[in-house]
């Protein structure tokens, strides 16, 4: 596998698409960014990402609900998700697994984490 | 009895005549001298005959005499609805019959009285106690929250104005029906019928009520009573509601400000430990790196140090704990202080930030740190709320008496609805805390700064969709220049 992963990353706070884009770009991923879901949607349809790692609460368009888009489309079906939280308790399980969405992490988070979480979801993917 | 000694007298006296007469015109006649006889006869008839007819004219007078006063005088008593003692004569005839009657007539006067009495005292009781049963009734009926009662059979006895207005009925047409007639609620008239089948000294239910199908759902506190007698057999059922639709607003109101104080307070967490960690990683290999993550963790930790002293200085001032430190200020100078302290934030965005001020300088008296933070959380507003690329304007000018105060943005700017509320507590615009994340006391915050410590006021104009302009003036103290910051 020459060709680099595709990774998009979603969030409204510019710091973290910071962080978490140097962070897989060191790491080897290709990596595009979006501020909201919206934003999101079209560029999965045009890039084809093979992983999606997004916020939940956003404006717009929450996480959740962008994942719910994603799956509907056949071309993003399959594309697994990671979803950043800082809501704690008030996470509706049952509705992100039909989502696809793989893991849950909860902020403040560690990019150690997120990268070593992007490595195995992708390794699991590929097998 | 003198009526008797008269008849007896005169019945005497006429058999004596009589006797004697008889015997002297035997006696006469016995001689011969018949024709003396029969005219000594005649004349003596003649003589009783008048005699007996005065006798009987006379007691005849007499007793009708004492019969008529007798009766003038019952006649007298009768006009003048009154009781009172017959007089006459203690020697009359009718002495006796009068006593007795005299006996009679004060046994009755004296029941008379008895009974009138008797009635002044039932008719002050009843008036006591009307005017007790009135007094009760305008407690009841005054009572701010709606009071109901019903009777063993689910029969309306007495609702209050607020409950006849909070459920739309009249007492009038209710009273004593079935109270289905003036509560169409199936809730509360089965929590009716629960607490009467029960007997329960209380019940205590959390309702939601919509008096009209426009009207907001209210939330009914509803304090049920079972009244029982001395049986222990129901009476009724009394009900009390609250109105506890404000409370219920501001525990949701707190509720979502805790969720939100947690949302605002780990994003910039966040940051600082994911830009340590890439430090830690040596991830600052490009350009601009090391310097600009250092940059980038100490303004995040400046902004959650704004945050929480936003959300402490809320209690802090409410509390009293807090004296404001007044010292002469250019107010100038403190709005360039937060443009500068805000300047990242508007960069983010991609935001024009400009500043406003004149040359003279704009005094007041006040306390510094929270004019910072007053101006502090303006502008910080005005940045959330902007679009992109736009522009927020910060400007600081003496008009007339007063230093002014104006932060314009052109964001997404506040339905009218709100515009009264936004300084509240806790307050949020419902639309807009999905949008941008806030804790809802910067502005209550900004209130209590200028208006409640600083004597100035605070306005605000939004058209929704097209941005917001606050504007807080404080009184100008002139004199001469602060020394320079």
């Amino acid at each position: 596998m020459n060709e680099p992963k595709k990774i998009l990353i979603v969030d409204d706070e510019v710091h973290i698409l910071h962080v978490l884009s140097l962070k897989l770009r060191h790491a080897g991923y290709a990596v595009c960014t979006a501020q909201d879901g919206r934003e999101a949607l079209e560029i999965a349809q045009v890039e084809h990402p093979d992983l999606l790692i997004t916020d939940y609460q956003m404006p717009l368009l929450s996480g959740l609900e962008l994942c719910q888009r994603l799956r509907r489309i056949p071309a993003t079906r399959d594309i697994p998700a990671l979803v950043l939280t800082a809501r704690g308790f008030t996470i509706d399980e049952p509705a992100m697994e039909a989502a696809g969405v793989r893991l849950c992490l909860h902020k403040p988070f560690s990019p150690r984490e997120v990268l070593q979480l992007v490595n195995t979801l992708l390794q699991a993917v590929e097998a | 009895m003198v009526l008797a000694r008269r008849l007896i007298l005169a019945l005497a006296v006429l058999t004596a005549l009589g006797g004697s007469v008889a015997y002297f015109i035997t006696a006469m006649r016995l001689r011969g001298a018949y024709e003396q006889a029969t005219n000594l006869g005649w004349l003596v008839f003649a003589l009783m005959t008048g005699l007996s007819v005065l006798l009987a004219v006379l007691i005849w007078h007499s007793l009708s005499r004492s019969l008529r006063s007798i009766r003038d005088q019952l006649c007298h008593f009768a006009a003048h609805d009154e009781i009172g003692l017959i007089m006459i004569d203690e020697h009359d005839d009718l002495a006796d019959l009068v006593a007795g009657l005299n006996h009679y007539l004060t046994r009755l006067k004296q029941n008379l009285q008895d009974h009138r009495l008797r009635q002044k005292e039932l008719e002050v009781q009843a008036r006591v106690a009307e005017t007790e049963l009135r007094q009760t009734q305008a407690v009841i009926l005054g009572i701010s929250e709606a009071v109901l009662v019903t009777n063993r059979f689910d029969e309306l006895l007495l609702a209050n104005q607020a409950a006849q207005h909070l459920f739309g009925f009249r007492l009038e047409t209710c009273y004593r029906q079935p109270v289905e007639l003036a509560l169409c609620v199936p809730e509360l008239l089965a929590l009716i019928r629960a607490a009467r089948q029960n007997k329960c000294q209380r019940l205590v239910r959390l309702l939601e009520h919509r008096p009209s199908p426009d009207d907001k759902p209210l939330s009914l506190k509803v304090l049920l009573s079972c009244v029982l007698d001395e049986q222990r057999d129901v009476l009724g059922v009394v009900v009390v509601i609250h109105d506890v639709t404000a409370e219920q607003e501001l525990v949701r109101l707190k509720d979502d400000f805790l969720s939100s104080v947690s949302h605002e307070l780990k994003t910039p967490l966040a940051s600082i430990q994911a830009y340590a960690e890439m430090l830690a990683d040596d991830e600052d290999r490009d350009e601009p790196g090391r310097r600009q993550f250092c940059e980038i963790i100490q303004e995040q930790g400046r902004r959650l140090h704004r945050l929480i002293e936003n959300i402490l200085n809320v209690s802090r001032l409410e509390s009293g704990m807090v004296r404001p430190h007044k010292e002469r200020l250019d107010l100038s100078e403190v709005a360039r202080a937060v443009a500068d302290a805000l300047q990242p934030q508007a960069r983010e965005k991609n935001l024009h930030l400009q500043l406003d001020q004149s040359d003279q300088p704009v005094t007041v008296l006040a306390d510094r740190d929270m004019m910072f933070q007053a101006v502090s959380n303006l502008l910080g507003n005005a940045i959330k709320y902007s679009h992109p690329d736009g522009r927020v304007r910060l400007a600081v000018a003496a008009r007339q008496d007063h230093a002014v105060v104006e932060v314009q943005d052109e964001g997404i700017g506040i339905p009218a609805a709100s515009l009264d509320r936004i300084f509240e507590k806790f307050y949020r615009v419902h639309q807009t805390s999905r949008l941008a994340g806030g804790t809802g006391v910067g502005l209550h915050l900004v209130r209590q700064i200028v208006e409640n410590f600083h004597q100035g006021r605070v306005r605000v104009e939004s058209q929704p969709g097209r941005g917001s302009t606050f504007t807080l003036a404080l009184p100008l103290t002139p004199g001469p220049q602060p020394a320079p910051a």
